[in-house]
């Protein structure tokens, strides 16, 4: 659906964008994640055609987007981290405005602002000045403005900066109902946790390069060597010790009072190999399951625990 | 259905929910009644033997110079924040995005400010009528005054929305423009009086003077001070602007079928036509002239993912 190959932009002798390769597959929702100054915004404003890239090219379904605009702007949709709006329109003037820059006849579109309203929950703020609105529903109604003429890919950078957690949590559950709209959405943060249980993809961009890419779970196993395992047996817990030390790549085993943890190093049929295992054994297990590691501390290992406000 | 533009239509809703916009037309009708009647009270004071209609004219000019002040110092205020109004408030790229091309959000900006000095016109129609009264003034040529004042505006807005497009911030926009526009009342009559001088102290021959001419002709008809002239001309039946020019030359320049103000009207139209292209191509955020190689990588991934 969306590919990026080689991009690079640079402002005088700083590169923000660094030889970036990216690739989002259609309907997924992508975490593009990294420090202040990574490169994201950047990136994205690239991808929505409103900079120039220094190198490398964006496709969409395969089209180098600088060779056809036209189709950029009918199939991107684009919130930027920072925005502001018209605070001498209402709500639905609002929209209606946006609907007029996208050529959608007027007899259309009523029915669409109502439905996009309705999904950021702002039906009953329709006919409200958009400057009485909260910084929350003035986020919201900006991504509402973004899905005016139905795009494909939404590209939405920081959406959530800014909120309280209350609103936070509420721009969170307008993009899992958007993820059941068929979109494509890549979606940018400097917070990983904010991500993860949204995303089905994510990619962590440093310095203007992609570190690494893939499900969450692919990618604490990239960067995390050792998985902490549980197993709660219902007795023979001597016997699991014993099987456990036997096994490849595990070590770590400690006896705690209701369950034995050990770490491991390897990827998911390891793990599968050594539960199989232990129940062949007859070692009845009430429960075996890895242990959640610290998204945090994999982002700060990532990004080599930076924050670089200055790029 | 055709579509009304839509920066127009949202300018639009947002200029007439503005107070100041109602202000200010109060303020410049009350000044527009106060020069008025004071013509008036010297024209009735001066009319021993019956009343002169020429008089009246002379009233009617003088707010149509008025307007044409007003028109030069308002509308690049007004206008000049148009774009970098947008990018102040966070909105620009927002608007960039969209299908819109470039050439139409300019040109919405200056249908806004357009748009402000149909208003004024229209709003000063009870004064107008005041005039109409006396006689002496017919409505062709109120309607003739009306649109050059319309195509004067977009000339004057066009520079202001240009400026916008080249400033980040509204204030360096509104400056530049007003100073440009006040430039253009000196700098083109200077531009003019040199070429006038240059060739009388060369003395050069008549195909050089002719081409000489037709600059100094282009130049002196975007001066909102001839070009004020030129309307007055035309309605006095009289004849000062193309004397004054053919004067300056030492050539009589006479082309038939064509007056200054013809000249006037054409320059406005092309230089407001050629400062909405210039802005609508400033306003691009990718400029075509940066364009990677376009006939190649036309396919990344065959399978579309």
């Amino acid at each position: 659906m969306l590919k990026i190959e080689g991009l690079v932009k640079r402002y005088g002798k700083f590169t923000a964008v660094d030889g970036l390769d990216l690739e989002v597959s259609r309907g997924s929702i992508y975490g593009f994640v990294g420090p202040n100054g990574a490169g994201k915004t950047t990136t994205m404003k690239i991808m929505a055609g409103l900079l120039r890239a220094d190198g490398g090219s964006v496709y969409i379904d395969g089209i180098d987007v600088s060779a056809d605009t036209d189709m950029l702007k009918q199939k991107i949709g684009y919130m930027p981290d920072f925005f502001g709006v018209y605070t001498d329109l209402r709500v639905d003037e609002y929209m209606d405005f946006y609907a007029g820059t996208y050529y959608i006849p007027y007899e259309e579109r009523r029915e669409i602002i109502d439905n996009l309203l309705e999904i950021v929950d702002l039906s009953h703020k329709k006919k409200d000045y958009v400057d009485s609105l909260s910084r929350g529903m003035k986020q919201r109604l900006c991504l509402a403005r973004s899905l005016i003429h139905d795009p494909e890919i939404l590209i939405l950078d920081e959406p959530a900066s800014g909120l309280d957690p209350r609103a936070r949590i509420e721009m969170k559950e307008v993009l899992k109902q958007l993820s059941t709209l068929d979109k494509t959405i890549v979606i940018s943060s400097h917070i990983l946790p904010e991500l993860a249980e949204m995303c089905t993809e994510i990619g962590i961009i440093n310095h203007g390069k992609m570190i690494d890419s893939g499900s969450v779970t692919e990618i604490m196993s990239h960067i995390s060597k050792e998985r902490v395992v549980e197993i709660k047996p219902v007795d023979k817990k001597a016997e699991l010790i014993t099987l456990l030390e036997q096994m490849p790549n595990v070590g770590n085993i400690t006896d705690n009072t209701f369950y034995v943890s050990f770490s491991y190093r390897g990827d998911d049929s390891g793990l599968s190999y050594i539960l199989t295992n232990v129940v062949s054994e007859g070692i009845p297990v009430l429960s075996f399951h890895e242990k959640e590691g610290n998204l945090e501390d994999i982002f700060m290992q990532l990004t080599g625990g930076e924050d670089n406000e200055n790029a | 259905m055709k579509m009304l533009n839509p920066v127009f239509r949202k300018d639009m809703r947002v200029l007439f929910r503005n107070i100041k916009v109602y202000i200010g037309l109060t303020i410049y009708l009350l000044i527009l009644v106060f020069i008025t009647n004071s013509i008036l009270k010297m024209i009735n004071l001066n009319s021993y033997n019956g009343f002169n209609p020429e008089y009246v004219m002379g009233a009617y000019l003088t707010m149509l110079g008025f307007q044409m002040l007003v028109i030069t110092f308002v509308i690049p205020a007004f206008t000049s924040s148009s774009i970098s109004g947008e990018r102040e408030r966070q909105t620009l790229d927002f608007m960039l995005i969209t299908r819109m091309k470039t050439f139409d959000i300019v040109l919405g900006k200056l249908m806004s400010s357009i748009m402000l000095v149909c208003l004024m016109i229209v709003a000063s129609m009870p004064v107008y009528a005041v005039i109409f009264y006396y006689g002496g003034v017919s409505v062709i040529n109120f309607l003739f005054n009306t649109v050059f004042l319309i195509i004067y505006s977009a000339f004057i807005g066009s520079i202001a929305v240009f400026f916008s497009t080249i400033f980040k911030k509204t204030a360096a926009a509104t400056a530049v423009s007003n100073l440009f526009v006040i430039g253009l009342s000196i700098g083109t009559a200077t531009a003019a009086g040199t070429i006038i001088t240059v060739c009388s102290l060369v003395g050069v021959n008549d195909i050089a003077r002719s081409i000489a001419g037709i600059i100094c002709v282009a130049l002196i008809s975007l001066n909102p001070v001839v070009s004020f002239v030129s309307v007055i001309d035309t309605q006095l039946g009289s004849d000062l602007t193309w004397e004054f020019i053919g004067g300056l030359l030492d050539s009589s320049i006479d082309i038939p079928f064509l007056q200054v103000w013809h000249i006037v009207l054409i320059m406005y139209m092309l230089v407001t036509f050629l400062l909405l292209k210039a802005a609508a191509i400033n306003l691009r955020p990718i400029k075509k002239s940066g364009r990677k190689n376009k006939n190649i990588r036309k396919t990344a991934d065959p399978e579309n993912n």
